[in-house]
């Protein structure tokens, strides 16, 4: 699940100041399960922009805006809409967001900030685990990122600023460090535990338009 | 064993002051009967270039050996080998690397944190690598750590022969692990932060037939120590081969105490 979290309103009403006739697009998916764009949220900033004055043409909650499979089937339910209105305000991810602007051309306002992927404990709380590195290293390091875990994305072991069991930048947190150490012993990695990652290579990770 | 003074580089005063206060530091070791300095590690952190000062400080202190220490947070390998190449040009040879104190925790709050590459690697670059030609042509294979490539035909680029040190935490047996690592990298000197070995690993460390150092803030000095003295037994007791003390701030520079 890709995880968002809401924008300030006032930066979402700023953002729509020049634009009168407004639509509502929310994301059925991950930005439903994270409370930021499923229905109860599209109607939530619907009644928050009426409030500005604004002139809401639709509102619509797509089961996943990002694919435009999806959201060329859905759109068609709000063609007429989509024709008088200024702007759309999006409660999806980024994806989503340029998705939507790609096939209407039309403006789009975010009404969220993208995080990263994460896991789904119960619907309010989620941890990161995942930061789409592109190089995924979980066979070797017992099954946790600690590019994503350790706040200094090391690959090699902790750094020198640990307690003995605490982050030295998330005190609340564990050293990721200690439990991939943990892990490995538990599996009889030992050639895991020996072994010295080169580092990342940031040259895969320029964007390339399509896979 | 030594006590060595790890200074940052100057922020806001001016560097002239800077050596000026460090000159007097220096002359009043001499006094001291149980502190020797003849090393220094100036560390690079946000103030004046560190390794600039590493060179003026080297210049009128022949017989002092600098040392320049530097983290990973800072500068990506681009920066990092231009580094080594400045060092290796000056004649500076005396290195610690560590990965540093993350960006939430400095006066910079939101800064953009590199750690593009870690200790471990970086020591593997180091140790391994004879030319900045080597370094580069690995780098564009992407094989940093398969050093195999002897390139020593300019001699003017060889930058091989650091004496590196490196910092790390002693307290668990992840520590240990890397550790082994460094070791195997090729790593010359451990700075060891404070009294946490609790894993034997100086007792290791000193087996591999390598230094090792302890590294303590001068704020612990009267607190979690009584005195210098009482932290320098200490480390004479675990047989470490020097203390470092860091300099937070020249008003309250224990050094200038003794």
């Amino acid at each position: 699940m890709f995880l968002t979290t809401r924008k300030d309103i006032k930066e979402i009403i700023d953002a729509a100041e020049k634009y009168q006739n407004i639509g509502i697009v929310g994301c059925a998916s991950c930005a439903s399960i994270c409370l930021t764009g499923g229905s109860a949220q599209v109607g939530e900033m619907a009644q928050a922009l009426k409030k500005e004055g604004k002139n809401i043409t639709f509102t619509i909650s797509i089961d996943e805006p990002c694919d435009m499979r999806v959201l060329k089937e859905d759109i068609r339910f709000i063609e007429d809409n989509l024709e008088h209105t200024d702007a759309i305000v999006v409660l999806s991810c980024g994806t989503g967001v340029q998705t939507i602007s790609g096939l209407t051309k039309k403006k789009v306002i975010t009404g969220t900030n993208s995080k990263y992927i994460a896991k789904t404990e119960h619907i309010g709380e989620y941890s990161p685990l995942c930061r789409g590195c592109d190089e995924c290293r979980l066979n070797f390091t017992g099954g946790v990122c600690t590019i994503t875990l350790c706040p200094k994305g090391l690959l090699n072991g902790p750094c020198e600023g640990h307690n003995g069991i605490k982050c030295e930048v998330d005190e609340e947190a564990n050293c990721i460090f200690m439990t991939s150490y943990a892990n490995m012993k538990n599996f009889g990695e030992e050639e895991n535990i020996a072994r010295i990652f080169s580092p990342r290579d940031y040259s895969i990770k320029i964007i390339k338009k399509n896979i | 064993m030594n006590i060595i003074p790890e200074i940052e580089s100057p922020l806001s005063e001016n560097y002239i002051d800077f050596l000026k206060e460090l000159k007097i530091l220096l002359n009043g070791f001499s006094r001291n009967r149980t502190i020797d300095i003849k090393n220094i590690i100036i560390e690079q952190n946000f103030g004046f270039n560190a390794i600039l000062l590493c060179k003026l400080i080297s210049d009128e202190n022949p017989d002092t050996a600098i040392t320049y220490s530097v983290n990973m947070r800072d500068k990506n390998r681009i920066a990092l080998f231009s580094d080594l190449i400045t060092l290796n040009q000056l004649g500076l040879k005396n290195i610690i690397i560590s990965e540093g104190l993350h960006p939430v925790k400095t006066v910079f709050h939101s800064a953009k944190p590199v750690y593009d590459i870690d200790v471990i690697a970086l020591s593997s670059i180091i140790k391994k690598s004879k030319s900045i030609n080597h370094l580069i042509e690995n780098n564009s294979n992407n094989d940093l750590l398969d050093n195999n490539v002897v390139n020593t035909e300019d001699a003017a680029y060889n930058i091989g022969n650091f004496n590196l040190g490196v910092k790390i935490a002693a307290s668990t047996p992840a520590d240990m692990v890397k550790i082994k690592k460094l070791i195997a990298v090729g790593a010359d000197n451990f700075i060891i932060n404070s009294f946490t070995d609790n894993i034997g690993a100086i007792e290791y460390i000193k087996k591999e037939h390598k230094n090792v150092f302890i590294h303590i803030n001068e704020l612990e000095i009267g607190k979690t120590f009584n005195s210098l003295d009482e932290a320098y037994a200490k480390a004479l007791n675990l047989k470490a081969d020097g203390l470092i003390i860091k300099i937070v701030s020249p008003k309250i520079n224990i050094l200038k105490k003794l």
